[in-house]
């Protein structure tokens, strides 16, 4: 499953359009329910701590900008085994399809950028 | 050959060879191209982080459950660790919870699925099936330059 394109609407995901923020996981898309990355916290990354077969990667995606996370809770999701990597958007799209390239096990939780369309 | 060459480098410095310099610092093309085309893919199984200290505590045993059934066939998760979920599970908790949330209730989905109730106040509050939208083909109109 690769991210073909993002637009401040959303994204484009494997030729499915994905309207708001979106939780990637192995096979699956979901609509992940956080208006900004101040939203982004233990419970709604809660899926993605919760999966067995684990994740092993997952890669946030906070918008324009990267933005600073609550380090404990960062700390938490590494004590559960999953490393995080926190980036623009943009960023982030292009890191989960380099790593999926890479055959890695990896999620992303993507809040689209409010810049305007860029294709991939 | 390669590490003939490479004994004959060393006795060529050693020796004073006068032309050894120069052919390390020139560029290599050919080498170079050939360097193109290796591609190193990791094997090893890959590395968990670790979460420091209690390594040498016994480890508790884990109890697992049987998932539910998929429709992946052989791509299924056959048994997860308790508090933990396949990706089928999660589609199905999430969906049955959209389409009948009187029916599949936050405590009704933990103890079905062997979660704590915080977890799958969670999972509901934050993860939501996608509405599938088809866009019929003829409604698509090509925007004219003008």
């Amino acid at each position: 499953m690769f991210i073909e394109g993002y637009s401040s609407r959303g994204f484009t995901i494997s030729g499915d359009l994905v309207v708001g923020p979106c939780a990637v996981l192995p096979r699956t898309i979901l609509q992940w329910n956080v208006g900004s990355y101040r939203d982004i916290s233990h419970e709604s990354l809660s899926l993605f701590r919760l999966l067995e077969p684990q994740i092993e990667i997952l890669v946030l995606g906070t918008g324009d900008r990267v933005e600073r996370l609550h380090p404990a809770m960062l700390k938490h999701m590494r004590e559960s085994g999953i490393a995080v990597e926190v980036q623009d958007t943009p960023n982030a799209c292009a890191t989960f399809n380099f790593l999926t390239s890479e055959k890695r096990v990896a999620a992303a939780g993507l809040i689209p950028p409010r810049g305007t369309y860029k294709g991939m | 050959r390669r590490s003939a060459k490479r004994r004959q480098l060393r006795h060529d410095v050693s020796g004073g060879h006068p032309g050894i310099q120069e052919e390390i610092y020139r560029k290599d093309d050919k080498l170079l191209t050939l360097l193109k085309d290796v591609y190193v893919e990791s094997r090893d199984p890959p590395v968990r982080v670790k979460d420091g200290g209690g390594e040498h505590l016994p480890c508790k045993q884990e109890e697992k459950r049987l998932t539910k059934l998929g429709h992946l066939g052989d791509l299924d998760v056959k048994k997860v660790p308790k508090g933990k979920i396949s990706i089928v599970e999660a589609l199905t908790l999430l969906n049955n919870h959209k389409l009948h949330p009187q029916i599949w209730t936050a405590e009704k989905i933990a103890v079905e699925y062997s979660l704590e109730l915080k977890e799958v106040n969670s999972l509901l509050e934050f993860f939501i099936p996608f509405t599938v939208q088809e866009f019929p083909k003829e409604t698509k109109k090509a925007i004219k330059p003008t």
